[in-house]
């Protein structure tokens, strides 16, 4: 995978017929904040132009499924192509405000939430203080959400934190564990089999079924961790059992 | 209700699946063989978002403690209730004490039995879909109590309607799928000249083909991908994504199913073979 921090709009987009329902929409195949940003504004318009549709967003592409057969994809692309022109205009005046969702994750990475944090310093030569803060300190964006539900691929990971998946994935991975895979980060939302190196776990629950909605982020959005101590752990645990807790948001306008 | 004697291979109940929640990675879920699963619920006149259970390989032992209609459509199992044989794609009257169980399975795979007006379990994000990581039960056990919507004897017309599902297909349709270009010429003749066999790796996920083609080894940015894509590992395996597939894959995507073919998919099982037909869209 390519990293293009240079790719700007506007974008040569690709549409592809997906299949008698939907079609798939393709920016440049690359990993680019630009891309994303641009993606999950554009997404927002689409599904504005097309309520009745779903719209799945994963790094540079949006599939639209309809609940009815396209009658005619060439139609459907046009009147896409024409809705993206004048959002790009719009963009690039500046006519399009575009905030951020940034939510607060806490997490203990204290050893008996972190099974592979000690082996992890071991191999990347850092201590268990400084891997903490490198992992705690950065933004983390949302490139999609998939794998299980509610499990976000989380990009902006420090190069110094990144480590090949375990040789050999855990059976049971506890849910609320934070893991490293290579260029990224990512929480378990539920247990699950996974390879991941384990570094931390978090007490609130990401992906609730009984609520509604069941989950808080979408593509785009912006994830930070907080360092908590096990006691504070168990607080929060007591928070989220009695239903007082609520996941820190805050929304801010990149300039 | 339904009281489960016995579990069964696979059952599980199912209905149109959790689509508007693939945006947050919930798997669309819902009935393997849509089709089937819908011609089972228009026999009894239910509304096609009914919740219907669908029964793999081997039949689960039912009891019933209700008086109900039922219906059954897809796969073809002999269906006894209590002593007496009974038929696919009709409207059959079930009294309560009544037991139904299954036979060797002769055709097919999965078969579906609608309840009028449908099975009535827990409704969680907007399905009643057994779905793994969601619901607390993912199929069918032992001692389980299916609670259901309770029938009047007089059902206004009995239909006899069958599913269009074929239960051994030998030609499985596909579009090309968004990464098929990227196949070189050669492997793209392999894939329509190829008799595919399902691996024994084949479930509510993914199907498993056999053999695999010539190795792909380019790298793919990950993607949304739908029931029915179809993904080339390094190795060269196809990989049939099927209703409970996750929402992004990694790999190329270079078919996808046609909606028919789905279904005729969920009613192959291991060592059933087909060729795959290249569709035009557009």
């Amino acid at each position: 995978m390519l990293d293009a921090k240079e790719s700007k709009p506007p974008y040569i987009l690709e549409y592809h017929p997906y299949n008698e329902y939907s079609l798939l929409i393709q920016w440049p195949q690359i990993v680019s904040e630009n891309i994303l940003e641009e993606l999950s504004a554009f997404k927002k318009t689409l599904q504005h132009l097309y309520p009745e549709a779903i719209l799945t967003a994963a790094y540079a592409s949006i599939l639209l499924v309809f609940p009815e057969r396209i009658t005619s994809f060439s139609a459907l692309k046009a009147q896409i192509k024409q809705g993206y022109d004048t959002f790009s205009e719009n963009s690039t005046s500046g006519i399009e405000q575009r905030p951020l969702s940034l939510y607060k994750i806490p997490v203990c990475y204290q050893a008996a939430f972190a099974p592979d944090l000690e082996a992890v310093c071991t191999q990347l030569k850092l201590s268990p203080e400084a891997l903490i803060s490198k992992h705690s300190q950065a933004t983390y964006t949302v490139y999609g959400i998939g794998f299980l539900p509610g499990f976000m691929y989380l990009g902006g990971l420090n190069p110094e934190l990144e480590i090949p998946r375990k040789s050999s994935p855990r059976m049971k991975v506890p849910a609320g564990s934070v893991g490293l895979a290579a260029k990224q980060t990512g929480i378990y939302p539920c247990e699950s089999p996974g390879g991941w190196q384990l570094i931390g776990q978090t007490p609130i629950p990401l992906f609730n079924p009984l609520q509604d909605p069941p989950f808080f982020a979408e593509v785009g959005d912006k994830i930070q961790f907080t360092p908590i101590s096990k006691d504070t752990y168990k607080l929060l645990q007591i928070q989220v059992a009695a239903g007082i807790y609520n996941i820190e948001k805050t929304i801010y306008t990149q300039l | 209700m339904i009281k489960v004697l016995k579990a069964g291979l696979y059952s599980s109940i199912q209905d149109l699946g959790r689509s508007p929640l693939q945006p947050i990675g919930v798997p669309m879920g819902g009935a393997m063989d849509r089709e089937s699963a819908q011609n089972a619920n228009a026999l009894l006149e239910n509304a096609p978002e009914a919740a219907v259970l669908e029964i793999t390989m081997t039949g689960p032992v039912l009891a019933f403690t209700e008086n109900a209609w039922v219906a059954f459509s897809g796969a073809v199992f002999p269906i006894y209730l209590d002593q007496n044989k009974i038929a696919n794609n009709t409207p059959i009257w079930v009294k309560a004490g009544q037991e139904l169980r299954f036979g060797t399975l002769e055709k097919g795979v999965r078969l579906y039995m609608a309840i009028k007006g449908g099975f009535l379990s827990d409704i969680l994000l907007g399905s009643r879909s057994m779905q793994a990581h969601l619901s607390p039960m993912i199929k069918l056990e032992k001692g389980m109590e299916l609670p259901h919507a309770t029938g009047e004897k007089d059902q206004a017309v009995i239909l006899e309607k069958k599913s269009n599902t074929p239960l051994d297909a030998k030609k499985i349709r596909a579009f090309q799928g968004p990464e098929f270009r990227a196949l070189d010429v050669s492997q793209q003749r392999e894939i329509s000249q190829q008799i595919f066999k399902v691996s024994n790796l084949n479930n509510r996920m993914a199907y498993q083909l056999l053999p695999p083609i010539s190795p792909f080894e380019k790298s793919q940015l990950t993607g949304p991908v739908l029931p029915g894509t179809v993904q080339i590992t390094p190795a060269g395996n196809l990989m049939v994504l099927m209703r409970e597939a996750q929402t992004t894959g990694g790999y190329p995507r270079i078919l996808q199913l046609t909606a028919e073919s789905i279904n005729a998919m969920a009613q192959l099982k291991t060592g059933d073979t087909f060729r795959i037909k290249i569709l035009p869209l557009n």
